[in-house]
């Protein structure tokens, strides 16, 4: 590997500020959806039924690419800067998949904990976590652990974001 | 190869990995047994009888206000109803309803005794207005007696909590056999002279049935200190009548609100410029827009005062600060309604005539002569605020169906008059025009402590009965100006009050009446409703109190948002939209099969793929 390139490991502190740039970038779009994207005084997810599974337009649209913009920020400037080999470049790809995927889950979850814990006063299902009905719940189905409706859907994406971490954490640097 | 430490590092990531979802799904749903609650007493099945509300008329309604009255507040409840003829309302087809409405003033001989009882029987709800058979008395648990002297000195009913007053107009007096009575008619003397109002039920399994023994339905808004009382007292029968059903209801406001609070600031022309009023209005906007409240302004558009020559409209640069505040207004939210072009006609001055009437020739202007005056206005207020208005309050409420004919055609929305109800009203008016009934009437010169605990009482009534909260101001003095803030913040103590300006009021109005004119209701299994469409999400379908929603489909595909007893629908789309309502169990989890299964593909491959990325990682290092 070459000097300047950066080394792509959760022990990197580059690393670190990227995961934590992402949880912060997921959960402000999470609350910038509760807080002001409405329909008629409503929570749009109150008031429409979403386009793609548990996802609305301005998910596809906007959250997810801008997301997607910051969780892959390491590969664009790889790509540009034309800095790092194939081998490296896989690994860095692995890391800012991993990233977009706690991403949204995060950016849902954030939305159903201000519902919960700081919801709006026009919102019907305040203080509400997420029911049966919900589309995130609905969609693939949910389990109830410890109390609390957990979508599956967030199970199904926690295994591969743990095991690209993981890696990233075991494989010694190079 | 890897080392010793390298395959305990594994192991633990692997153990991690496989506790992480699938065993805290999997072994808590079993712990919790299921996802899928059910009722204990499993899913009721309820009666198929339509939830239809049944208006019987005779066939001489001397005048139409009574039946008008009673078809305001059904549609005001969002009830279905059907008005029948007393002819019509035989035993079979008393089955279809569960509930009436008699209006007595029409006449109804016709009406089949057998009918009625059958009714209250079934357990069915019956209210009496005003002349009743005297053969049919005894199911109301009274008897009819002749008009004495002593009837002649009534002037009021006594309710206990309010009075309301007798004008000139007929009472029908009555003795109690077993019938609870709910107010009384008091005379000069503060005595009891008769029964105004009763309520009976025979036995336990029969409905609860009313008798008002003067006009329930009419005098509405006369009666300067209680002016709803008559209405209240009619709804609050109604909703006793209907408790105990299965009563399926469309709010009148969205998102289930329980009414909704609109300040009009009246009779704003351009002359409205003095350096005071406009400190007020800026004070009272500011006092507004700091509890989000928004404000509705009612603007004539040019100012005249003929006999000093004044001619001044809204372009005028006298007007500027005028001007400038309406924008504000427009930007916080608020809304301006057309108060005709001049208010006045002939040598009149502005303000003091009423426009399309004129008061010494008794003569209306033509369809196309206020048509003119109409969109002169509309226009002089687009070209100087950009705002195009979608609400007309006549002057002095002043107005014709040639007035209501001239907005429709001009593509007005609402009007905004005291047309004697506190609901919803539509009846009467021209296609595409909605009243937003004035219902609180205004605050006038020299106004006193007195008025505005007067206001307040009739808040509380008007919030109790779900009406519109719709007062004026002209903000011609500081007190006026503060009992409009005193008026505010007391609604502010009230929960679920829409603070909202009367072109959203009305906008909401017509989307629901469109859903409203389609509504049909089904019971059995599930409730099923049909709703016309609507282009705005938060019409509430409403259930009563005691009933808890635990599923809804709206067209066939779940939806989400509804609560204890409440439904709030998105946007409906379809000619007739169908909603499904389930009171006896939650939605499956349908889809946890798939998910799980995803789960533990999810899991199995993200294993495998971690356990091949690091030993290639270690065959490569070793090679290397």
């Amino acid at each position: 590997m070459r000097k300047d390139m950066p080394e792509m490991s959760l022990m990197n502190s580059a690393a670190v500020v990227m995961v934590v740039m992402v949880i912060l970038v997921s959960i402000i779009s999470g609350s910038l959806e509760y807080t002001y994207i409405h329909l008629d005084g409503l929570p749009y997810r109150e008031a429409r039924q979403p386009v793609v599974g548990t996802f609305y337009y301005y998910h596809l649209e906007a959250i997810i690419p801008v997301i997607g913009l910051i969780a892959f920020q390491p590969v664009i400037y790889e790509v540009l800067s034309r800095h790092s080999a194939s081998q490296d470049l896989r690994r860095i790809l692995a890391f800012c998949f991993g990233n977009l995927l706690l991403a949204l889950i995060l950016e849902d979850a954030t939305w159903f904990m201000l519902r919960r814990f700081s919801p709006l006063l026009s919102d019907p299902l305040a203080y509400e976590w997420i029911r049966p009905s919900d589309y995130t719940a609905s969609s693939l189905g949910y389990s109830v652990i410890f109390g609390a409706i957990i979508p599956l859907w967030y199970l199904i994406l926690v295994p591969p974001i743990v095991a690209i971490y993981a890696a990233l954490i075991v494989l010694p640097k190079d | 190869m890897p080392t010793v430490s390298d395959k305990a590092r594994y192991r633990r990531i692997t153990l991690v990995l496989l506790i992480s979802p699938i065993v805290f799904d999997l072994g808590l749903n079993l712990l919790e047994g299921s996802n899928r609650r059910q009722l204990d007493d499993g899913p009721t099945i309820y009666s198929e009888a339509p939830g239809k509300v049944a208006v019987i008329t005779g066939e001489s309604l001397a005048y139409n206000i009574p039946l008008l009255q009673v078809q305001r507040l059904l549609e005001h409840q969002g009830l279905v109803y059907d008005v029948v003829k007393d002819r019509d309302f035989t035993v079979a087809k008393s089955k279809e309803y569960f509930s009436a409405i008699v209006v007595g003033g029409s006449q109804p001989t016709s009406l089949s005794g057998t009918a009625i009882e059958e009714l209250t029987n079934g357990g069915a709800g019956i209210i009496w207005i005003e002349d009743m058979p005297s053969h049919l008395s005894p199911l109301f648990g009274i008897r009819t007696v002749p008009e004495t002297e002593s009837h002649q000195t009534i002037n009021r009913i006594d309710y206990g909590e309010f009075t309301t007053r007798i004008f000139n107009e007929a009472i029908y007096p009555i003795e109690p056999l077993e019938a609870h009575v709910n107010g009384w008619f008091m005379d000069n003397a503060d005595r009891r002279v008769s029964p105004a109002e009763t309520s009976y039920r025979s036995q336990n399994t029969s409905g609860i049935v009313y008798y008002f023994a003067y006009d329930a339905c009419s005098w509405w808004g006369v009666d300067p200190e209680y002016p709803w009382a008559r209405a209240y007292r009619l709804q609050m029968a109604l909703n006793n009548i209907l408790s105990g059903h299965l009563t399926v209801s469309l709010a009148p406001y969205p998102r289930n609100l329980k009414t909704a609070f609109i300040t009009r600031i009246e009779d704003v022309d351009p002359l409205h410029n003095s350096y005071e009023w406009i400190m007020r209005a800026y004070s009272y906007l500011e006092y507004y827009t700091s509890r989000n409240a928004l404000l509705s302004v009612s603007l004539t558009p040019t100012y005249i005062d003929p006999s000093v020559g004044l001619d001044i409209g809204l372009e005028a640069v006298e007007s500027d600060v005028l001007r400038k505040w309406l924008s504000h207004v427009l930007l916080s939210g608020g809304t301006v309604i057309e108060h005709g072009f001049t208010h006045q006609y002939n040598g009149k001055k502005t303000g003091v005539a009423p426009e399309f009437y004129n008061e010494e020739k008794r003569e209306w202007l033509s369809l196309n002569e206020q048509k003119q005056r109409i969109s002169a206005g509309a226009n002089q207020i687009r070209s100087n605020l950009g705002f195009s208005v979608k609400g007309f309050e006549a002057p002095h409420y002043l107005a014709n169906k040639d007035t209501y004919a001239a907005l429709s055609q001009l593509g007005f929305r609402y009007i905004t008059h005291n047309s004697d109800t506190p609901f919803l009203d539509r009846i009467g008016l021209a296609e595409g025009l909605v009243n937003i009934p004035e219902t609180l009437g205004y605050i006038p010169l020299d106004s006193t402590k007195e008025l505005e605990e007067t206001m307040k009482a009739n808040i509380d009534m008007l919030y109790n009965m779900s009406c519109v909260i719709l007062f004026f101001n002209h903000l011609y003095e500081d007190e006026s100006l503060k009992i409009g803030e005193h008026l505010l913040e007391y609604s502010l103590t009230k929960p679920m009050v829409w603070y909202t300006n009367t072109d959203n009021l009305a906008e909401f109005w017509h989307e629901r009446l469109n859903a409203y004119d389609k509504m049909d209701v089904k019971l059995g299994r599930d409730i099923e409703v049909t709703l016309g469409p609507t282009r705005k999400a938060g019409l509430t379908i409403v259930l009563p109190e005691e009933k808890s929603i635990r599923r809804v489909h709206v067209n066939g595909a779940l939806w989400p948002t509804f609560r204890d007893n409440y439904v709030i629908l998105p946007v409906l789309r379809e000619t007739a939209n169908s909603i499904l309502i389930s009171l006896s169990e939650d939605e499956p989890n349908t889809n946890m099969p798939q998910g799980l299964t995803l789960v533990i593909l999810s899991t199995a491959l993200s294993i495998l793929l971690f356990k091949k990325t690091t030993s290639t990682h270690h065959v490569n290092r070793t090679q290397g």
